[in-house]
């Protein structure tokens, strides 16, 4: 059953990284050197792609999920774009972008880019678009942008944006989902400006239609600004609710690559030699949220025990098949955020557990409640890890509830102990702590913040230089498992399953692929 | 899962025979000579032992993972295999038979509980109460029961007996359409218009006169109903609603077993033929009592 | 105005309490489930204060009466409204699912027909024999086996092992007909035993019961040969409980095919209202309410009507 590719990155160059993110998948993934040999981009051709989820809306603003972005990219181009493998950002439409102070931060835009409805793509648009992110009553972006004070077009291509404070983190919240420039013009014609199934962007694909639960299709952009981009013709997106039956629609040749897969699946395919089967470092990982404001968690003995008591590594062999990653980080060996020296702060140390328990005055056990999703997946991790816990004395009582109701209980009412979901995937490591562990944040069910990470979490913000904010998050990173914040128990992994006919797909640490350069070698 | 089919021809049209009397049923005889009755009856007897004797008789603790051992296929060690977790196959199996025959028997004595008091009530009644009522049991039962238990399951939260209070639900209306049926064959025949004659109370004329007329069809629709919950209970612990983990359940251990049916496809048989066989039990020995109760029905 | 067109239309006048009865019963359940829709709506990494927002504008805060008068008056009006997640019509999402499903259940019950009326005559008319004995048994299993079980052994057998049929998914019927049928075939099979099961039941003692009367008894004395009766006589009398029986049938088909769909990831309506009951999208699970309730009694009606035709007295009773 195991997989045997729970190989660990090493944490060195840029370089290194990105060949150990491609043998990471396994002897099925060209190294790069064979890659370089391998045929030149061909033109044309339809990508069929299966995919487990619809999205919520093709408005970057007033979708949902992550797995909304499987399209995004096709159809919008960004202002800041990024390295799938590494979160390196890049210019795309923004050219460039530089804090001239810490509060305002300029951008250069590309010139002579057209909206596929003719518009032309400029500082006005650009302004039009933050303002719509911040401001419009149905925009889910609005927490990404709100260290943005104000939004100003100081030239034809120029764009000015003053923060309220210094904010270190906002060209990686404009490489979110405010980064996908969606044209005025097709805004300001939509009843109530919804858009949500009218995308109009500047990206390599035009969007052609939609039908819910069955197909997004969308067709080259013959007007694009990036010579000889994109290479295909079209592309299918197939909505294939069931993971399963997703990944056999690749392996009987009906798509060309299966997005957002499970482990199983992976493990399925990889005994057929004619698709090939990814699992990538993914940003995604399994936690408990607890609440460590009241009742036994706010002792932070009981809950250093609960982390001493987890076997991560048998987590990773036995949830997702070995192809994760068992550690207590909340991200990949490697990443340029994750501190190897603590990534593994917490072993598997029964005795430690029992011993802070003792201390904490509860010598045998206690009772922890705690909520937890009905799927199959969910069942099987709560099991699991409830069985470790409950060998250092650490009881679980279990209620499972579907998502939304589990986060109703538990961050809304306050009722139970701990959450158990998985979490993560956003683009900057500042954002993922604020998300989870700042006192106003909605994952936070105490609303508390312990000492000393509000000087952790401005400094995050106000650091801009690359090496000195790194030392930031490593202390960070220290410091939630010092004060065991939560329960991590494995990183996922980005998992795919794709004909070797496709060339230059690249899923990604987000699961957020980009279509620009991806070929399909002819049968 | 309500077995509508389940139509009581002899019973809603003849007038209603009381029930042979206990001193004059002889079970060992009816035993003897039914014999479908007799192999049903013997297992669904070992069936309720080993629920209650699990504790003593199962090779393992139900909940006891080994990592080390996941679905592997039967052998000395682990009879029947082990699981996703490595837990042994044959103890959990037997640790399920007391959630499905705890799930049957709630989720019918909840359908009886509601249903037999309300279908004898606008039976008897009769007039506005009967034809709103009548209404709202045509309202539930034109919603699919397996839909309508999912929606009571959200309602309610998800759990076992949650699950069975909605199965329950879903049967009441069943059972109270029967009853009222009952309660006007015997409210029109004669012997209930004479004791109206003399003044009888109403609740004694529904104590002592209708109820043990009209109950027998309801016995034999109870029996077979104990196959559709068990089926129910299944169905809803493979959609994750039934029973919670780490409790086991047959359905439970299917829908478990399907997600690595392409891995280890032998874990799905033995949850499987659980189900069948109790289901097969419930269904005969059903049958078995209404050829007992009701001569005329030609057996088969 | 003749006895069936009375009928048709008292029928149809029954339909509107039901209809209100059934989609108020779902509506108070669903309703009554904890869960807050705005959770979801507002997106993975939710700020609390856009949580508030989204609820005040979709009006989650008001009663649930003024609720479901609300949903009501718009469906009288043809307006099913918007799934919650999804800003799809409820309609078309409706018509985009049902098909699936209905393929199902129709070949389920096409399937069930052609091998449990077979069956059914075959073992009336060799009454005692082995054969009879064998149909029997084989009925009792197609009641008490679960249908998901079934399905997975075809899944396992017929896909997994030799690639006959595909284990899972499904292929839409107006894009392509036969592919939609191949998708199907599984589901159907494991749909369609209990139509077999109770089918060959209930023509065996239909007409077992027929044969045995004395009307029969007469023809046969009258010289009839035993096939000619049967198919004159016998078959016409086992029409109309055929027709009853399929008639109940299809509520049990919808209800066992919530769960078939699961397992064969068919995207029909009983994995949509299971999903949408589950995360409380009340516009979509009562929209299916009230389709189904009208699937149900049509279906009914429909089988009355037949009923009726083969045998008018059936019409003066209904």
């Amino acid at each position: 059953m195991t997989m045997g590719s729970s190989k660990r990155l090493p944490n060195i160059t840029r370089r290194a990284m990105l060949a150990g993110t491609a043998a990471f998948g396994g002897s099925l993934v060209l190294p790069a050197q064979a890659r370089a040999q391998a045929p030149q981009p061909t033109t044309g051709g339809t990508l069929r792609v299966a995919m487990p989820y619809n999205p919520a809306a093709l408005d970057p603003l007033t979708g949902r999920n992550n797995p909304d972005f499987n399209t995004l990219f096709a159809i919008y181009d960004a202002l800041i774009d990024f390295d799938p493998n590494t979160l390196e950002l890049k210019p795309m439409l923004a050219k460039s972008w530089t804090f001239t102070d810490p509060t305002t931060l300029v951008l250069e835009l590309v010139e002579g880019v057209e909206f596929h409805d003719g518009e032309p793509f400029n500082a006005e648009a650009v302004v039009f678009h933050l303002e719509r992110c911040m401001n419009y009553a149905r925009s889910n972006v609005k927490s990404d942008v709100a260290s943005i004070d104000k939004v100003e077009a100081t030239g034809p291509y120029q764009v000015t944006i003053r923060t309220k404070h210094p904010d270190a983190s906002l060209p990686a919240a404009l490489s979110d989902r405010p980064r996908c420039i969606v044209s005025p013009k097709s805004v300001k014609e939509a009843a109530d400006g919804n858009v949500d199934r009218n995308p109009v962007g500047t990206g390599p694909f035009k969007f052609v239609e939609w039908r819910d639960n069955d197909l997004i299709k969308v067709e080259k952009n013959t007007n694009y600004w990036q010579d000889g981009q994109p290479y295909l013709n079209a592309i299918e997106f197939r909505i294939i609710n069931e993971l399963n039956t997703a990944a056999r629609t690749v392996m009987a040749g009906q798509s060309d690559v299966a997005l957002n897969l499970a482990a199983q699946q992976i493990a399925i395919a990889r005994r057929d030699e004619n698709v090939v089967a990814e699992a990538t470092p993914s940003l995604i990982y399994y936690t408990s949220f607890l609440n460590y404001a009241e009742g036994p968690l706010s002792d932070v003995r009981i809950r250093q025990a609960m982390n001493w008591a987890l076997n991560r590594e048998d987590l990773n062999r036995v949830l997702v098949l070995g192809l994760g990653q068992g550690h207590c980080s909340m991200f990949p060996t490697g990443f340029w955020a994750n501190d190897p020296e603590t990534e593994n702060y917490y072993t598997h140390d029964l005795d430690r557990a029992k011993k802070l328990l003792a201390e904490a005055g509860v010598p045998n056990g206690v009772e922890i409640q705690t909520w937890s999703w009905p799927d199959q997946a969910a069942v099987q991790r709560q099991e699991v890890i409830s069985s470790q816990l409950a060998q250092a004395g650490i009881r679980l009582k279990v209620t499972p509830v579907p998502p939304a109701q589990a986060m109703q209980n538990f961050l809304d009412e306050k009722k139970g102990h701990q959450l158990l979901s998985p979490t993560g995937g956003l683009p900057d490591p500042s954002i993922t702590y604020d998300r989870q562990f700042s006192g106003n944040a909605y994952r936070n069910a105490g609303k508390i913040e312990l000492p000393g990470f509000r000087e952790l979490m401005d400094a995050s913000l106000s650091t801009f230089e690359p090496e000195p904010r790194q030392k930031v998050m490593y202390r960070m990173q220290r410091f939630v498992l010092e004060n065991a914040l939560h329960l991590p128990q494995y990183m996922s992994a980005s998992m795919t399953v794709r004909t070797p006919r496709l060339h230059e797909f690249v899923f990604g640490l987000l699961n957020r692929p980009k279509f620009h350069k991806v070929w399909l070698e002819q049968a | 899962m309500t077995d509508t089919h389940m139509t009581i021809p002899a019973a809603t049209t003849a007038p209603a025979r009381s029930l042979p009397a206990p001193n004059r049923f002889r079970f060992w005889a009816w035993l003897r000579s039914d014999k479908r009755a007799a192999i049903s009856l013997a297992y669904l007897t070992l069936l309720v032992l080993a629920a209650l004797l699990a504790p003593y008789i199962a090779p393992y603790p139900p909940n006891e993972q080994n990592l080390l051992d996941l679905l592997m296929p039967p052998s000395q060690a682990h009879w029947l295999g082990t699981d996703d977790l490595g837990r042994d196959t044959l103890s959990r199996l037997l640790y399920g038979a007391h959630n499905a025959l705890y799930a049957a028997f709630l989720a019918v004595g909840i359908g009886v509980t509601i249903g037999v008091p309300v279908g004898v009530l606008i039976g008897f009644v009769g007039g506005w109460v009967d034809e709103l009522m009548s209404r709202v049991i045509d309202g539930i039962l034109a919603f699919p029961p397996l839909v309508l238990a999912v929606a009571v399951t959200g309602a309610l939260g998800i759990g076992l007996t949650n699950a069975m209070i909605a199965v329950g639900f879903a049967f009441a209306p069943v059972l109270a359409r029967t009853m009222r049926a009952q309660t006007l064959v015997v409210k029109n025949a004669l012997y209930v218009e004479a004791a109206q004659g003399f003044g009888a109370s109403r609740m004694h004329l529904i104590l002592r006169h209708i109820l043990p007329n009209a109950i027998q069809p309801v016995i034999v629709e109870v029996t077979l109903m104990l196959a559709v919950a068990l089926l129910a209970e299944a169905g809803l612990s493979f959609l994750s609603l039934g029973v919670q983990p780490p409790e086991s359940s047959w359905g439970g251990m299917l829908a478990r077993a399907y997600h690595y049916v392409e891995v280890a496809p032998a874990q799905m048989y033995a949850p499987g033929l659980a189900i069948l066989f109790t289901a097969l039990a419930f269904n005969a020995l059903g049958e078995s009592i209404r050829v007992l109760l009701d001569p005329t029905v030609k057996r088969g | 105005m003749n006895a069936i067109t009375l009928m048709v239309v008292r029928r149809l006048g029954q339909l509107i309490p039901v209809a209100l009865v059934a989609t108020f019963v779902v509506f108070s359940l669903v309703f009554l489930m904890p869960g807050d829709p705005a959770i979801i709506m507002a997106g993975e990494y939710a700020t609390p204060e856009r949580i508030a927002e989204i609820r005040k504008i979709h009006g989650f805060d008001q009663p649930m009466l003024v609720q479901y008068l609300t949903w009501l008056w718009k469906a009288v009006h043809f307006d099913l409204g918007t799934s919650l997640y999804s800003s799809e019509e409820v309609a078309q999402l409706i018509v985009d699912r049902l098909p699936h499903t209905i393929l199902l259940v129709v070949y389920a019950l096409v399937l069930g027909s052609i091998v449990g009326i077979p069956l059914g005559i075959a073992a009336a008319t060799r009454q005692g024999s082995t054969l009879d004995k064998l149909i029997t048994t084989v009925a009792s299993l197609g009641v008490a086996i679960p249908n998901f079980w079934l399905g997975i052994i075809l899944v396992t057998m017929f896909a997994l092992s030799w690639h006959v049929f595909p284990a899972t998914g499904a292929v839409s019927f107006g894009e392509n007909p036969f592919e939609a049928i191949y998708y199907a075939t599984l589901p159907a099979i494991a749909l369609s035993v209990g139509v077999v099961a109770v089918l060959a039941r209930q023509v065996r003692s239909a007409l077992l019961e027929v044969l045995g009367s004395q009307y029969i008894r007469t023809l046969r004395a009258k010289g009839l040969g035993s096939g000619a009766i049967l198919w004159k006589h016998g078959l016409r009398n086992v029409a109309v409980t055929m027709l009853t029986i399929a008639g109940l049938q299809v509520n049990r088909l919808f209800s066992s095919a919530v769960i078939l769909e699961a397992v064969f990831a068919v995207p029909g309506v009983g994995n949509l209202i299971s999903y949408s009951a589950l995360n409380k999208d009340i516009p979509v699970v009562q929209g299916i309410a009230l389709m189904l309730v009208v699937v149900v009694i049509l279906t009914n009606l429909l089988v009355d009507v037949l009923n009726a035709i083969l045998d008018p007295r059936v019409a003066a009773s209904t």
